[in-house]
């Protein structure tokens, strides 16, 4: 394989001074007292090598230098020692739409953008009615200054498009802007792959990462720590976020008194910030409560306990006043569930009062779901299937009376939330006359259908009529699906039809 | 990037140059030769009728040295302030930065033009000879382009590094005004300082630029050959040190 960049010893150093700006006046002054220079070391000799066609996921928390790094392979900065060879244009998008002029019009800044991207004027005039059609805005004849950000981004997006280069450098690109600018992002971001073009992809966007990345470097504090297969480095990357916040916490709070119970609730609670934070409008408050976030061994005295909580409800309430009514939902649900393990000490607070209300009127808990298992053939569990191979998914629960003729029931939906199908057992005419205790319900799947991706699943068991849930898991589960001996057929399922030729 | 899509890019920052600096005003570009003709206006007033100075065509010997001064201060000032407005693009993309520095000098050279032009109309209205020596002009155009260039691209990498160039700059060119011959002749200027005086290089261009505009004079091969070396040494220079330093621009501007 060709090797499309590689770096040797690369290190970058910011210095500036600690007190002023860089006047003459200063540098004078310096030549009779030195003045502090304060020096950051955004890359700390990283070696690299990457090859030609590689998708490349570049993670790390804030400041570890992804940008810097970015900016480096682009030419946009040069390095302070080591050496950077690159084969192969560049294209790198850190910010789109950096260069439109406010005051000029929608024409001009399209040709002004596209020059400095590096299109000739004559590629611009042609492509010119592609780019404004692709970006799909209307107003042709405007300044740009009455455009809303997104439609800017659209605009820029459609222009750099057109640029034909042999490594992309995207900074956060795929994950701004509304549905369907993502989606066009996505389509882009696809046809690079398919021809083979190499990709460095900055994100904070970890799934997309896990997802779409064959490899994928992991940096801390400007220093390469890991390199290697994207979903192991995903999870190292989790971790290293983990132990970060445990260190500070442990300056935080200088507690040492173990109590088991806490831990307990406490990595259950984890999973809910996990969930939580999924939401990319709530990704940006995660800081406030980071160090709360896996508190599990640490908040073991009472003082920190309270202050936990009410992070937490502080963070529930903010969420809930700026979400919509379908992330309302999911916060409900979050709570609910919560509320159902009893992670909760319940006060005086009106948003749980009314998820309290709520969840005291829809949910009985005669039956619960207690666990969610897929298999594989091998009745191994998992959450990694391949197409065509057998599949089952079973529902543990646990009744605490006996309850006559439950529904069983789940539903998968694909990664944009479309249902792909909700069997359930009334359906199937499986039902028996009433259950006791705990036991197993299995969905088994003779060939599975599905092709490459995620999807999700909601569990669910309602009584016999389907009226009132028992217990309601909503998309609370997960699998992946991957394609092995088949070819790809694109899209979601393999219908196993047959081609005749008459 | 190739030659074709480096010129299409000087093409287009000096074309968003001209829209963004003419927006909203009236008059567009008349501001940019109402400017030395009202200065033409006052030093003709000071210069001319209370001091008394006797030169021959004195309000277009004022006006050329003006225009030519016009285009060093305006293009070097606009240089240094582009690099200001473009911050963010030369923090974020990748191109060939002194596009910027050139575009802004193209747009200043091109107001130059369209100004000398009407300069050479207020010949013909005010029946001065032109004469055949004028076919030099386009020889000092181009070395006064080269030098607002260099200087320009000198300008503007410095300022990134130290802020106060542009003060430091704008005492420069009250202080240039003054020591180069606009207003008055050369022969005003006591003969043992003549020789540092001429050390100005905008100076002789001036004195030869008029001498072959105005008095049907052919600049010596001593002088010609004295600011080519200069302009092109300053356009070396500048291009040379702008390269060198662009490196580190996208992190200290």
């Amino acid at each position: 394989m060709n090797v499309a960049i590689k770096l040797n010893a690369v290190t970058k150093n910011f210095s500036f001074y600690a007190k002023s700006e860089n006047t003459l006046f200063h540098s004078f002054k310096s030549i009779f007292k030195r003045d502090k220079h304060v020096v950051i070391s955004a890359i700390d000799r990283l070696s690299l090598e990457i090859n030609t066609g590689e998708i490349i996921g570049i993670i790390g928390p804030n400041g570890c230098g992804k940008t810097t790094l970015l900016k480096i392979v682009g030419g946009i900065l040069s390095p302070t020692k080591g050496t950077v060879k690159v084969m192969g244009k560049t294209l790198p998008l850190l910010e789109l739409g950096t260069a439109f002029q406010e005051s000029l019009s929608l024409k001009d800044n399209i040709f002004l953008y596209g020059s400095i991207l590096g299109l000739s004027t004559e590629t611009l005039k042609k492509r010119l009615t592609y780019i404004i059609d692709f970006s799909g805005i209307r107003q042709t004849d405007t300044n740009i200054k009455n455009f809303s950000s997104g439609m800017k981004l659209r605009l820029a997006f459609s222009i750099a498009k057109e640029v034909d280069a042999d490594i992309y450098l995207l900074d956060e690109i795929l994950t701004v802007g509304d549905e369907g600018f993502q989606k066009k992002c996505f389509v882009f971001f696809e046809n690079l792959k398919r021809q083979g073009k190499t990709i460095l992809l900055v994100t904070h966007d970890l799934s997309l990462v896990a997802r779409e990345c064959d490899r994928a470097i992991l940096l801390d504090n400007g220093k390469l720590v890991a390199d290697g297969e994207s979903s192991s480095m995903v999870k190292k990357y989790l971790s290293i976020i983990i132990n970060n916040d445990l260190k500070l916490v442990k300056k935080q709070l200088r507690v040492n008194k173990p109590v088991k119970e806490l831990s307990l609730a406490f990595s259950k609670l984890r999973m809910l910030f996990e969930q939580l934070l999924m939401f990319k409008q709530f990704r940006n408050i995660s800081n406030t409560i980071l160090p709360f976030y896996n508190l599990e061994t640490l908040i073991k005295n009472r003082e920190a306990k309270k202050l936990f909580f009410g992070e937490l409800r502080a963070l529930l309430n903010f969420c809930y006043e700026h979400a919509d009514e379908k992330e309302k939902l999911f916060i409900k649900n979050l709570v609910k569930n919560a509320l159902q393990e009893e992670l909760f000490p319940l006060e005086n607070n009106e948003m749980m009062k009314i998820v309290v209300e709520d969840s005291k009127t829809v949910f009985d808990k005669e039956i619960k779901i207690k666990k969610v298992l897929f298999k594989d053939e091998m009745g191994v569990d998992g959450n990694v299937f391949e197409t065509g191979k057998s599949m089952s998914i079973e529902i543990i629960y646990q009744a605490l009376k006996d309850v006559k003729r439950p529904m069983f029931g789940i539903a998968i939906f694909d990664s944009t939330d479309h249902l792909i199908t909700g069997p359930n057992t009334t359906f199937y005419n499986v039902t028996s006359e009433s259950i006791k205790n705990s036991g197993v319900v299995t969905y088994v799947i003779k060939s599975l259908p599905l092709l490459k991706g995620t999807y999700k699943v909601s569990v669910s068991i309602y009584d016999e009529l389907g009226s009132k849930p028992f217990d309601y898991h909503e998309k609370k589960y997960g699998f992946k699906v991957v394609e092995k001996d088949i070819k790809s057929l694109g899209g979601i399922i393999n219908m196993d039809g047959r081609w005749i030729y008459k | 990037m190739g030659f074709s899509n480096r010129f299409s890019l000087i093409k287009q920052l000096t074309i968003t140059g001209f829209k963004l600096r003419y927006r909203g005003s009236v008059l567009g570009y008349f501001w940019s030769l109402l400017n030395p003709l009202l200065l033409l206006l006052t030093l003709y007033i000071v210069f001319a009728l209370f001091m008394k100075i006797n030169i021959p065509n004195y309000p277009l010997y004022l006006l050329i040295g003006i225009l030519t001064w016009n285009f060093l201060s305006e293009g070097t000032v606009m240089s240094i302030n582009s690099m200001v407005s473009n911050r963010e693009l030369i923090r974020k993309m990748k191109f060939p930065t002194q596009s910027i520095i050139i575009s802004s000098c193209v747009a200043s050279f091109v107001v130059f033009l369209i100004n000398l032009l009407i300069f050479f109309l207020l010949m013909v209205i005010l029946k001065v000879n032109i004469y055949f020596t004028a076919v030099v002009l386009p020889f000092y155009l181009i070395e006064l382009f080269m030098l607002v260039l260099g200087l320009s691209l000198f300008l503007s990498a410095l300022y990134v590094r130290y802020k106060d160039v542009i003060h430091i700059w704008n005492f420069f060119l009250l202080l240039g005004f003054w020591i180069t011959p606009i207003v008055y002749s050369t022969d005003l200027v006591p003969f043992e300082y003549l020789r540092f005086y001429m050390l100005n290089p905008l100076a002789r261009i001036i004195v030869d630029m008029r001498g072959a505009l105005l008095d049907n004079f052919i600049p010596t091969l001593k002088n010609i050959f004295i600011t080519t070396i200069i302009s092109i040494l300053t356009f070396v220079v500048g291009y040379v040190f702008f390269k060198k330093s662009s490196k580190r621009f996208a992190e200290e501007i």
